[in-house]
C-alpha cells in the first residue's frame, strides 16, 4: 500500500512537473508579438477551416509560410480563393445574408464601401489589436494593409531623366503609351491623373475622358506586367501608369525598366486592406489572421519581398528596405489620395471608358 | 403493381429533377425578377419593380452593337470551323478503328486543358513579336508586324482553333456510319469522286454537321475566356460585357437584362437554325430521290 501510494505520489508529480513545464515552452515559441501571442495562446479551432479571399502569386506564398501554418497549430485549416478584387467582393455582397468567407482582401476603395453598406465590419483595436499600431492614414474605413504608390514605369531610352505625368501627353508617345484593363486601381489612378491634368481631380470626368482620350490609339490593355514590359522591351510601349511595387519586382529582378514617382500632379497612394466578413462564420479565426496579417513579421516580409509599403507604425525598416517602399506616414501622406467618387460612380464610369477609351 | 410501375420512373428522375429545379429554374426565375429592379449602386440593389434595364438596353445603338458583334463573330467562326473541321473529320472517319481512337482523342485533347490555357497560348503567340509575326516575317509574307490582339480577328483565330474539336466529335461519328459500300456503288455507277461526296457523303453527314454547327455556334455566342483574353478589353462581346457588368462593375440587375434578352436571341437563333437545316435535308432527300 505504501508502496502503491509513492507510485501514485511520483505518478501525480511527474504530472504537474510535465505541464509546469509544458506552459512556459509553449509561451516562449511564440514568435509573434505579445498582442498576436494573447490571441493565438490556447486557441483551439476545432478542425474548422476559415475561408480568406485574397489575391495569388507572392501574397498567397507570403500567407502560406507565416500565417497557415500558425492556424494549423491551434487546429484550424484554410481555404484560400484566389482571385481578384472584384470576384471577392461580388461574392461577398451575393452572400451576404450567409457569408461563407471569413477575410476578403479589396482595395481602399471597396473596403469603404463594404463598411458603410454593411458587409465587412467596422475595424477596431478591441477585435485586432494591431490595429491601434496601424498609421491613422491605415485605419481610414479599413484594417490598412500595405501602401503602394502610382506612377510611371518607362522605357528608359525614350526619355531623357525621368518623366512626369504631362510628358505622357508629348506628340512623339502617341500611341506608345499603355493602360491596365478597366475598372482596376491602376487605369482609375491613370483616369485620375488625367482629370487633374485637364483641371479637375478623381471627381471631374467630364474634363478626364477626352484628356486621356488625346493618348489613343492605346497600344495595349494589360492584364499583368509581363505582358507590358515584353512590349515596352521592344519599344512599341514607353511608358505606362503602374504602382511601384509590382514594377519594384521587375527591376530587382533586371529588367530593362525604370520607375518614375511623378510630381505634376504627384503620384497617387493606394492602400491594400483586409476586411472581416459581417457575420463570417469562423469570426475567432478571422480576428487571429487579422492579428498576424497586420503584425510587423508579416508586414516585413510584404516589404522585403514584394516591396509594399507597411501600415504597422511598429515596424522598424533598414535603410535600404525603406528605400524601396513607401515607407511611414508622411510618405504615405505626401501622395494624392483618391476619393471613392470612381467607386460610387463606377457604373458610369465603366460605360464612358467603354466608348471613349477602349473602343478605337 | 401497375401502379408501382408508373410510380418508379418518377422516383428514380425524382433526384434529377430536383437538381435541374434548384440548380437551373430557380436562379432562372430570380434573373428575371433581378432584371426588374432597381439598380443603386455597386452590388446593391432595390428590389421595386422598373423597366429601367430594358428601357437601357434597347435604346442605346452601344448594346446592340455588342450582340450585332457576338452574332457576327460567332457565325464567322462557326463556319470556319466547318470548312477546318470537315475534311479532318472525314479523315479520321476512314481510319481503322484502334487509330481513329487515338487521333480523336488527340484532337479533343486541348478542350482538356480549358479555354484559358490556350488562349493564353495564343495571346503569347500573337503578340507583336510572337511567333506567328516572326513566322510571317521571316518568311516575307508581310512586311510590317501586324496587330492580332485587340482584334476580331485575333479573337476569332483563338474561337475557330477553341471549337475545331466540339465541330469534329459529331462529324467524325456521322462520316463514321455511312455505309462505305454506299460510296463503292456510286463510284461504281461511274459516279465522280465529287458528285459522290456531294450526293452521297455531304447529305448523309448533316446531322452530325448540323450538330456540330448548333454545339459550336452556342459555344461561341457564350464564350468569355477567349475574347476577354484576345480581345485585350478592346472588343467587347456579349461574355466579357456581362461579366464586367455582374463582376466589376456590380449591376446585377442590368446584366440580369442583357443576358435575358440575349438568351432570348440565342433561343430564337437555336429554332431558326434547325428549321432551316430540315428545310436543308428534306430538299436534298428529295431532290436525290428526284
Amino acid at each position: 500500500m505504501k508502496k502503491f501510494s509513492m507510485f501514485l505520489l511520483l505518478f501525480v508529480l511527474l504530472c504537474v512537473a510535465s505541464t509546469v513545464i509544458a506552459s512556459p515552452a509553449e509561451a516562449a515559441d511564440c514568435n509573434w508579438d505579445e498582442a498576436t501571442c494573447e490571441i493565438l495562446d490556447g486557441a483551439d479551432f476545432g478542425g474548422r477551416t476559415m475561408v480568406v479571399g485574397v489575391w495569388g502569386g507572392t501574397i498567397e506564398e507570403i500567407y502560406r509560410k507565416y500565417i497557415i501554418p500558425e492556424i494549423e497549430a491551434h487546429n484550424g485549416k484554410v481555404e484560400m480563393l484566389l482571385g481578384g478584387t472584384s470576384d471577392r467582393v461580388a461574392k461577398v455582397y451575393a452572400e451576404r445574408e450567409n457569408p461563407t468567407m471569413d477575410i476578403a482582401y479589396t482595395n481602399m476603395f471597396e473596403s469603404a464601401k463594404g463598411i458603410k453598406e454593411g458587409v465587412f465590419e467596422v475595424p477596431s483595436a478591441d477585435a485586432v489589436p494591431a490595429y491601434a499600431d496601424l498609421y491613422d492614414v491605415a485605419k481610414i474605413d479599413a484594417y490598412g494593409m500595405s501602401f503602394a504608390a502610382l506612377g510611371i514605369a518607362y522605357k528608359p531610352e525614350a526619355f531623357e531623366g525621368e518623366p512626369d505625368w504631362p510628358d505622357l501627353w508629348k506628340p512623339e508617345y502617341k500611341g506608345k503609351i499603355a493602360m491596365s484593363t478597366f475598372p482596376g486601381s491602376d487605369s482609375e489612378g491613370f483616369l485620375t491623373i488625367a482629370g487633374y491634368l485637364a483641371g479637375g481631380d478623381d471627381t471631374t470626368p467630364d474634363l478626364a475622358f477626352p484628356k486621356l482620350a488625346e493618348l489613343k490609339p492605346i497600344p495595349l490593355f494589360f492584364a499583368n506586367l509581363d505582358e507590358l514590359f515584353m512590349m515596352m522591351d521592344k519599344g512599341d510601349v514607353v511608358a505606362a501608369a503602374v504602382f511601384d511595387s509590382y514594377t519594384r519586382t521587375y527591376i530587382e529582378q533586371g529588367a530593362n525598366v525604370k520607375f518614375s514617382y511623378p510630381k505634376t500632379p504627384g503620384a497617387i497612394v493606394t492602400m491594400d486592406t483586409l476586411c472581416i466578413v459581417n457575420n463570417a462564420p469562423n469570426r475567432d479565426m478571422a480576428i487571429a489572421w487579422a492579428q498576424m496579417s497586420l503584425s510587423p513579421i508579416v508586414q516585413e516580409a510584404f516589404a522585403r519581398e514584394i516591396y509594399f509599403g507597411p501600415t504597422n507604425s511598429k515596424l522598424v525598416l533598414d535603410e535600404e528596405a525603406a528605400s524601396k517602399v513607401i515607407y511611414g506616414e508622411e510618405q504615405a501622406n505626401s501622395l494624392i489620395r483618391m476619393s471613392t467618387y470612381m467607386t460610387d460612380h463606377r457604373d458610369e464610369i465603366v460605360e464612358r471608358f467603354n466608348r471613349e477609351i477602349a473602343e478605337d | 403493381m401497375e401502379r408501382r410501375s408508373k410510380i418508379t420512373p418518377i422516383l428514380l428522375l425524382a433526384p434529377a429533377i430536383l437538381i435541374f429545379v434548384f440548380i437551373f429554374v430557380a436562379p432562372f426565375i430570380y434573373l428575371i425578377f433581378q432584371s426588374f429592379w432597381h439598380y443603386e449602386t455597386s452590388y446593391v440593389s432595390k428590389q421595386v419593380f422598373t423597366l429601367e434595364n430594358y428601357i437601357k438596353l434597347f435604346s442605346d445603338p452601344y448594346y446592340w452593337r455588342i450582340y450585332w458583334r457576338t452574332f457576327r463573330l460567332s457565325v464567322i467562326s462557326t463556319l470556319i470551323t466547318m470548312i477546318l473541321a470537315y475534311p479532318i473529320s472525314r479523315m479520321i472517319s476512314r481510319m481503322p478503328p484502334g487509330k481513329k481512337g487515338l487521333v480523336t482523342t488527340l484532337i479533343a485533347l486541348p478542350m482538356i486543358g480549358g479555354g484559358m490555357i490556350q488562349a493564353m497560348g495564343w495571346m503569347t503567340m500573337m503578340m507583336p513579336y510572337g511567333a506567328i509575326n516572326g513566322i510571317l516575317l521571316s518568311l516575307g509574307i508581310i512586311k510590317e508586324k501586324m496587330t492580332f490582339l485587340g482584334t476580331e480577328t485575333g479573337i476569332l483565330i483563338g474561337l475557330v482553333q477553341s471549337f475545331i474539336p466540339l465541330m469534329s466529335l459529331p462529324l467524325i461519328a456521322s462520316l463514321g456510319a455511312i455505309d462505305p459500300t454506299l460510296e463503292d456503288a456510286s463510284k461504281s455507277l461511274g459516279a465522280s469522286p465529287l458528285r459522290t461526296f456531294f450526293e452521297i457523303i455531304l447529305p448523309l453527314s448533316i446531322p452530325g454537321a448540323v450538330s456540330g454547327m448548333v454545339l459550336t455556334f452556342m459555344a461561341n455566342l457564350t464564350m468569355y475566356v477567349t475574347p476577354s483574353i484576345l480581345g485585350q478589353g478592346k472588343i467587347q462581346v456579349f461574355g466579357s460585357f456581362v461579366y464586367q457588368q455582374a463582376i466589376s462593375v456590380g449591376n446585377w440587375p442590368f446584366s440580369s437584362a442583357f443576358s435575358l434578352f440575349f438568351l432570348l436571341i440565342m433561343g430564337v437563333t437555336a429554332f431558326l437554325s434547325s428549321w432551316i437545316t430540315k428545310s436543308i435535308q428534306k430538299s436534298i432527300y428529295k431532290g436525290n430521290e428526284a
